[in-house]
């Protein structure tokens, strides 16, 4: 996929998924590569990002396998942010699938 | 590149960021490549995932807005200077504090001589204003015609008297009397005089003079009184224009003190709002500044405050003070402690009758 379309797109995919559940960076890493296919190391600077402006805030839990993990929370401002973003998507998809099936039927035509 | 390696150098790369923001990161990444090798991956294939270690180190400065080449470029400039990184702080925050230091004093010094001036500019402009009538006062004194005649008549009784005050046992210098007691036996004097020119009295030539002297005394009494009066009027309008300044400045101090604790309660729940996460941290260090404003306000107010000198008030601590003494017939100043006749309240006749009294006895025994 384009880096510039998966940039832009990588923010709402993570706040939804943090939004279904608390997760930590692994866990999110792998549930974002499900959506789309990017760099791993992309995710850690997008979610230190998202807790910066106070989207998500973290947790420390116990983990039977390690270390305690931190987790992420989407925060009340995280849901706000991701209802715009999704508001925004589904607009700019909305107009873009709208004129690429209004030149696919003038080419008909 | 292998786990270690490659934390060390992204710890190095992002120097530029906070000490417990950079473990953070750096625990995120060794905690991905920790499940990641439990997977059965290796180090360097879990390592490889991250893709290139300049663009990863981009896109976490970039999370924080700094800029990627940043940290390079201070790199850089720190070994041209020959510096480590966290010497900068020490000594920028030792040259500030020596700043503040040299401006605290200039600030202070330059309070005290601007206090120093408005007290001696006072002082200037009362003896400007109490000129005309001391000279008027001399004037008089001066122009007196009996002035003179009257002054040799008490030079005549004052020589008389001192030849008997200056009998063994009652001369004040042997004593190292000071020049004030020798003030005071003048004025004793000065009051016998008097009393024996009541007795001469009688004759018409005298008559004259005496009327003649308390005409003299009349107008000296009257511009006394005139200049007192001008005194009095002087005490009250500086007495008014303290009360007004030092309302003004208590007034302030008041508001200034109010503000400050309506500021510090504000603080507080802005620090609430922080730490529930609001982005209010501005705002707060604003109002901590405002506090901070508003105390020293109040400590400025109170400080400006208009006192009465120190040396006015009254203390036994061997500094100078005002006594009134009946057996003297004048105000005098000693010093606490170098007589101890005068803290006994006796009379300097008594003092002195007591040490001539023991002196013969100590002449007598050798």
């Amino acid at each position: 996929m384009n880096a510039q379309f998966k940039k832009g797109v990588l923010e709402l995919i993570v706040l939804e998924s943090v939004r279904q559940r608390d997760m930590y960076g692994y866990e999110l890493v792998e549930e974002v590569s499900k959506v789309v296919n990017v760099n791993e190391g992309t995710i850690y600077p997008l979610l230190k990002r998202l807790t910066n402006e106070h989207y998500f805030e973290t947790y420390l839990r116990e983990s039977t396998e390690g270390p305690p993990r931190k987790y992420y929370h989407v925060t009340a401002a995280g849901i706000l942010y991701r209802d715009s973003l999704e508001k925004e998507w589904t607009e700019l998809s909305e107009r873009v699938w709208k004129f690429l099936r209004q030149n696919m039927s003038g080419e008909k035509d | 590149m292998d786990k270690k390696e490659f934390l060390s150098e992204l710890e190095k790369s992002l120097s530029v960021l906070q000490e417990d923001e950079l473990r953070d990161i750096v625990s995120e990444y060794e905690q991905h490549i920790d499940i990641k090798t439990e997977k059965g991956l290796t180090e360097a294939e879990a390592i490889a995932d991250f893709g290139s270690l300049q663009e990863l180190t981009a896109e976490i400065l970039e999370a924080y807005h700094v800029r990627a080449d940043y940290a390079e470029g201070t790199k850089r400039s720190r070994k041209k200077q020959g510096k480590n990184p966290g010497q900068d702080g020490p000594e920028n925050f030792e040259k500030l504090r020596e700043i503040g230091e040299r401006g605290s004093l200039t600030l202070r010094g330059g309070m005290k001589r601007a206090g120093r001036l408005i007290i001696s500019v006072f002082h200037w402009g009362w003896r400007q204003l109490r000129r005309p009538f001391v000279w008027f006062g001399c004037f008089v004194a001066k122009h007196n015609p009996w002035h003179e005649k009257t002054n040799e008549a008490e030079a005549e009784m004052l020589s008389a008297s001192a030849e008997d005050m200056s009998a063994p046992g009652m001369r004040a210098e042997e004593h190292g009397e000071p020049e004030r007691v020798r003030n005071s036996v003048e004025a004793i004097m000065t009051g016998a005089i008097r009393k024996r020119k009541g007795d001469k009295g009688m004759a018409s030539g005298v008559m004259v003079r005496d009327r003649g002297k308390s005409a003299g005394e009349g107008i000296r009494a009257i511009s006394r009184g005139i200049s007192r009066i001008f005194r009095w009027g002087m005490e009250a309008v500086l007495w008014g224009i303290r009360l007004v300044w030092n309302g003004c400045w208590v007034m302030f101090s008041f508001f200034a003190g109010g503000f400050g604790l309506i500021s510090l309660f504000g603080t507080g729940l802005l620090a609430v709002l922080l730490i529930e996460g609001y982005p209010l941290a501005g705002v707060m260090i604003g109002c901590m500044g405002l506090v901070l404003c508003m105390f020293s306000a109040a400590g400025l107010g109170l400080t400006l405050m208009w006192r009465k000198p120190a040396g006015e008030a009254v203390n036994g601590s061997g500094t100078e003070e005002r006594t009134h003494n009946p057996e003297y017939g004048r105000r005098r100043i000693h010093k606490s402690g170098h007589r101890p006749g005068f803290e006994t309240g006796k009379s300097f006749q008594e003092t002195k009758g007591a040490e001539g009294q023991e002196r013969k006895g100590n002449e007598q025994d050798a």
